[in-house]
């Protein structure tokens, strides 16, 4: 194949869930939930366009027409996410967040921001559409020596979390539904591994700067648009972690060379876009009596055979130069989404107990010739003609080349078919909100207080706050970064110690299962105000997290309890005079050595209850007296 | 040829000058940056001087006309073709529902190009946006008119009413009507005073979410009004909208005891004091206890008397509007006390001079659940005295229609009876317990 035609090229979109205190277009804040659930069902329907036809991709989802369960935490939903009340105004919070961000990469904010509805049926919306909003276009990120032009930014509705799925209905959770995500789309670059991750990395940290995005798994979620042949883009949706997007991209980068190769054996064998003939036909009978377990299973439940011709595809079905690229499996994907469990195709076959003999009757029936293949397709008669449809397409397809869709990544690096990408974006205008302009006020405003870079924060930690260089980074990428940030100024604790708790302690207590996400800003705001007055010890930050945890405690609680079994100076100073008076021979023997001794019996005492350094100044004073 | 809708002054002048038109593709340099996309027209609600472009990528802007220095021409706009879907092949055998459009969408089609919404009411639409229609019935479309039912006046309750006696003489098995939710309760209370003992179903219905999204309960609505008038189980008229915020069952509600509680739910209208009539479930019908057998002849009475008021009590309230409505020669007052039917006694006198002229004025609650009585307190016997009329249950609505029927259609004389006679189970006989 002649590579010099094609350059694989990569196109960014990085979706952040920001950490603004309401949702996008409510009240609600979508991480606080309080266990009290609403259930509901609902049917989304497809919509019209003008041309008096449903889009593809909209068409391709309503060919299920499911019902939608959802559950609506009443904390962190209302009648907005339930679509029974019209969207509140759009969040100044998260419009200023967004804005903040596109200044620093140099965007230009649009004059007047009109939010948009844009068309989404797989239920994850409530609508049936999720607001978005273009904020600013242009800018570029400097990542070391490359610079990355910004398409855009926008703003606009995190979906719904999926919970279950089957063929008849989905499950959706409400909570996640309409938090704010900022979206900035980057332009297409030439592909090199070790960029890519470097843009993503920095363009990551570049809004973390604002200390006002979301942290966690799931906040941050990549989409990336890959083509090599410049025209037909294949979209990945979803992309979770860094570390599988070079491996997504280089399969990709395979699967559609895969694609082209196939198109240029077909012209090589004779076939043209009009002269393609495709055909299929019912084969049930051929296998009456055959040993496959697989489709006698099939056969038993009433189920239907059909083969569909495949002219010219020896050898391409099952082609697989590099793991997971062969045209097979995208076709299996393709009527998964039907409800249906795979395909048997030619280049495979025999096997599966299927036998020379039953292909070579489905080949006579079909007419085959030297070089054709073919396709079966078993199930329920009910939906096969929509999937015999779509695989015929797909074949149809193959000489065009590469079909643009949208993908999903797998977790080792693959994609699977998702569904074909809408032909234009199906988006109208959102009336329920009126355009927002941005005003020079504003803009001087934001533009006046911008966050300083990433360098900058990490070396202001280092140099001017005292931390060391592993806490500096783990306290900026964390969710508590400006929690850290107004506790160092509020409260007279070393900040090594707070940014410890807050990012090892915690990391340490959710590792072992523990739900730390529940604890809010203000309780943790509390723990250490108390560590600061003496009422907590130092050393029981971890317990209080895990008994507020394991036991559903209420800080306030704990709080008054070690308020009352408080030990006051007095009581401390009794307590280490016993301990000295029981150890009085040993303190004799060995003078100010046997403070360790004494120290280690101390603790046991007292640990959890007072500083370790009040406990030893206490045994040193009383030592020397 | 520039249609430039919307836009005005200095952003129309720019417009003007660059020689475009909407939805031509344009591009836009100002001041800071430059943009190329679809020219919109101009929003409702917005300032003059900003143009709107839709981009290649879909989303719309608005730019500031006063930071442009130069918008050019790219290419001439393509206008919308519309093409509209076939008819599918329904049985002739299926019953002949008319569905009449007053102007609630209860479908749409979206042009992306610009972000219309236009509404869709011919049959062959219907049908291709609901196809579930086709199973049940033969529709022929009507659009009647096309007003947001806020807009609406008593003169529409009589045009609505002489297009359904025009489709009944045509043949219709059974009526629909299309109607917006702000004022539907008061359309089906007058409908079903003028078109008493109506010989088929009529059922009015909507959508509370607008018909262009996906989740509009719309198409739920109408399907389960078709149903409805489709198997013939009740005449008269009716009010069809869901019972939960779910899409499974829709209520039939008595037209003269249903009213909006809700400004934006699915579920907002509710029968007050009585169950609904029916439930349609999953194409399912199942009649509750109240619905009545009418053999009775069919005589439409269809005018309204406009100048008819209804007033709604509260502390403070001031009673020379009682003597201005005399001045103004209203017709008749529907007061909306407060409890089992009161208003401060200092009324009083206005309400007598009132009724002197020659006025009804009848008595409900603000309540809205529960019955009126006069006779239980003092301010409530002052009013009998003087002549007030109560009027049990009624709905306040229901009654301001009511009056309005009564003096549209019958002499002063005969008013007070027709007012509280039950004619069309606008009263209910017996309060029930545990609703």
């Amino acid at each position: 194949m002649d590579k010099k035609n094609y350059e694989l090229k990569v196109g960014l979109e990085i979706h952040q869930q920001l950490a603004s205190s309401t949702k996008l277009f409510c009240n609600c804040n979508g991480f606080n939930v309080n266990g009290n659930e609403v259930y509901f069902k609902r049917i989304l329907r497809p919509t019209q366009s003008e041309l008096g036809k449903t889009d593809p991709a909209a068409l391709f989802e309503s060919k299920k027409s499911k019902q939608m369960n959802y559950i609506a935490d009443t904390n962190t939903s209302c009648l907005v996410e339930a679509d029974e009340e019209p969207p509140h105004e759009i969040s100044q919070e998260a419009l200023d967040i967004a804005l903040t961000i596109s200044y620093l990469l140099g965007s230009e904010p649009v004059d007047e921001i009109h939010v948009m509805r844009k068309l989404v049926i797989d239920g994850s919306n409530t609508t049936g559409f999720q607001r978005t909003v273009i904020i600013a276009t242009g800018g570029e990120l400097h990542v070391r020596d490359l610079t990355v032009p910004v398409l855009s930014i926008s703003l606009e509705e995190d979906a719904s979390r999926i919970i279950n799925k089957n063929k008849e209905e989905s499950t959706y959770s409400l909570d996640r539904l309409s938090i704010p995500l900022i979206e900035i789309t980057l332009a297409p670059m030439k592909f090199k591994k070790e960029e890519t991750e470097k843009i993503a990395l920095t363009l990551g940290r570049l809004m973390r700067t604002t200390g006002k995005v979301a942290r966690g798994i799931g906040t941050i979620r990549q989409d990336v648009n890959i083509s090599i042949d410049g025209k037909n883009i294949i979209e990945v949706k979803g992309v979770q972690q860094l570390n599988i997007l070079t491996d997504i991209i280089e399969f990709e980068n395979q699967r559609q060379s895969n694609l082209i190769k196939i198109k240029e054996k077909l012209i090589e064998r004779g076939i043209k876009e009009d002269n393609f003939n495709i055909k299929s036909t019912e084969i049930t009978n051929i296998f009456n009596n055959t040993n496959s377990k697989l489709i006698k299973k099939v056969l038993e439940g009433n189920g239907k055979i059909i083969a569909i011709k495949a002219p010219k595809f020896r050898g391409l079905i099952g082609k697989e130069d590099h793991k997971g690229t062969r045209l097979g499996r995208d076709i299996s994907s393709l009527v998964k989404f039907f409800g249906f469990g795979g395909i048997f195709h030619s280049d495979e076959l025999p096997n599966y107990g299927i036998t020379e003999d039953e292909c070579k009757r489905v080949t006579d029936k079909l007419e085959n010739e030297k070089d054709d293949g073919f396709i079966i397709l078993t199930g329920d008669a009910e939906n096969m003609d929509v999937a015999v449809k779509s695989i015929e397409n797909r074949l149809l397809q193959c000489i065009i080349g590469i079909p643009a869709e949208t993908r999903m990544p797998t977790e080792d690096g693959m994609t699977n078919f998702m569904r074909p990408r809408p032909g234009s974006a199906r988006m109208y205008p959102e009336t329920d909100i009126i355009p927002v302009k941005i005003y020079e006020e504003k803009r001087i405003a934001i533009k006046e207080s911008l966050p300083r870079s990433y360098e900058e924060q990490i070396d202001n930690y280092k140099q001017n706050i005292g931390l060391n260089d592993k806490l500096s980074v783990q306290i900026f990428d964390s969710k508590y970064k400006a929690l850290f940030e107004k506790l160092i100024k509020e409260v007279n604790i070393p900040a090594n110690y707070i940014a410890a708790q807050l990012t090892e302690t915690m990391i340490k207590l959710s590792r072992n299962k523990l739900n730390v996400t529940r604890i809010t800003d203000i309780e943790l705001g509390k723990i250490f105000k108390e560590i600061e007055s003496g009422i907590i010890a130092k050393e029981s930050f971890e317990t209080i997290i895990e008994d507020m945890c394991r036991n559903d405690k209420k800080i306030d609680e704990i709080i008054n309890e070690m308020k009352e079994n408080r030990l006051t100076d007095k009581d401390i100073e009794k307590i280490i005079l016993k301990i000295i008076d029981m150890k009085k021979e040993i303190i004799k023997e060995k003078g100010n050595d046997s403070f360790s001794i004494l120290m280690g019996e101390a603790m046991k005492q007292l640990r959890g209850k007072v500083d370790g350094k009040i406990v030893s100044d206490k045994i040193q004073k009383l030592l020397n007296n | 040829m520039s249609e430039l809708s919307g836009y005005k002054n200095e952003s129309l002048k720019i417009l003007n000058n660059a020689g475009v038109s909407i939805g031509d593709l344009i591009k836009i340099i100002t001041k800071t940056t430059e943009y190329s996309g679809n020219l919109l027209p101009r929003y409702e609600y917005s300032e003059e001087n900003y143009i709107v472009i839709k981009l290649s990528n879909g989303y719309n802007i608005g730019i500031d006309a006063r930071n442009i220095t130069n918008i050019q021409k790219i290419m001439s706009g393509e206008k919308p073709k519309f093409s509209p879907p076939e008819k599918p092949n329904v049985k002739e055998s299926l019953p002949k529902i008319a569905i009449l459009g007053t102007g609630g969408t209860i479908a749409s089609r979206i042009d992306y190009k610009t972000g219309a919404v236009n509404p869709a009411f011919s049959a062959e639409e219907l049908y291709s946006i609901i196809p579930e229609l086709s199973t049940y019935a033969n529709i022929n479309t009507e659009l009647i008119s096309n007003i947001a039912s806020e807009q609406m006046n008593p003169e529409d309750w009589t045009n609505i009413a002489e297009k359904v006696i025009e489709k009944i003489n045509e043949g219709n098995q059974g009526i629909i009507i299309g109607h917006g939710t702000d004022t539907m309760a008061y359309t089906s209370a007058a409908l079903s005073f003028a078109l008493k003992n109506c010989p088929i179903p009529v059922i009015i219905t909507g959508a509370q979410r607008s018909t262009d999204r996906p989740s509009s309960d719309a198409s739920l609505n109408m399907i389960s009004s078709v149903i409805m008038a489709s198997k013939k189980v009740l005449n008269g008229v009716y009010l069809a909208m869901h019972t939960s915020i779910e899409d499974n069952e829709v209520s039939i509600h008595s037209g003269t005891r249903v009213r909006k509680n809700h400004t934006s739910r699915r579920d907002a209208f509710q029968s007050i004091g009585i169950d609904p009539i029916a439930i349609v479930d999953h194409g399912k019908v199942t009649v509750g206890e109240e619905s009545i057998e009418n053999n009775s002849k069919f005589d439409p009475k269809i005018k309204f008397e406009e100048n008819v008021s209804l007033l709604k009590f509260h502390p403070g309230f001031n009673t020379e509007m009682i003597d201005k409505l005399i001045e103004l020669d209203v017709k008749g007052i529907i007061l909306e006390g407060t409890g089992l039917g009161h208003v401060n006694s200092r009324c009083n006198k206005s309400i007598k001079k009132a009724i002197d002229n020659g006025m009804f004025v009848g008595m409900t609650s603000q309540c809205l659940h529960g019955r009126i009585k006069m006779t239980v307190y003092s301010a409530g016997r002052d009013l009998l005295s003087i002549g007030v009329i109560p009027l049990e249950d009624m709905l306040p609505e229901t009654a301001l229609v009511k009056l309005m029927w009564a003096y549209g259609n019958y002499e002063n004389k005969e008013i007070k009876d027709i007012m509280i006679k039950n004619i069309a189970r606008e009263y209910t006989e017996r309060s029930i317990l545990g609703r």
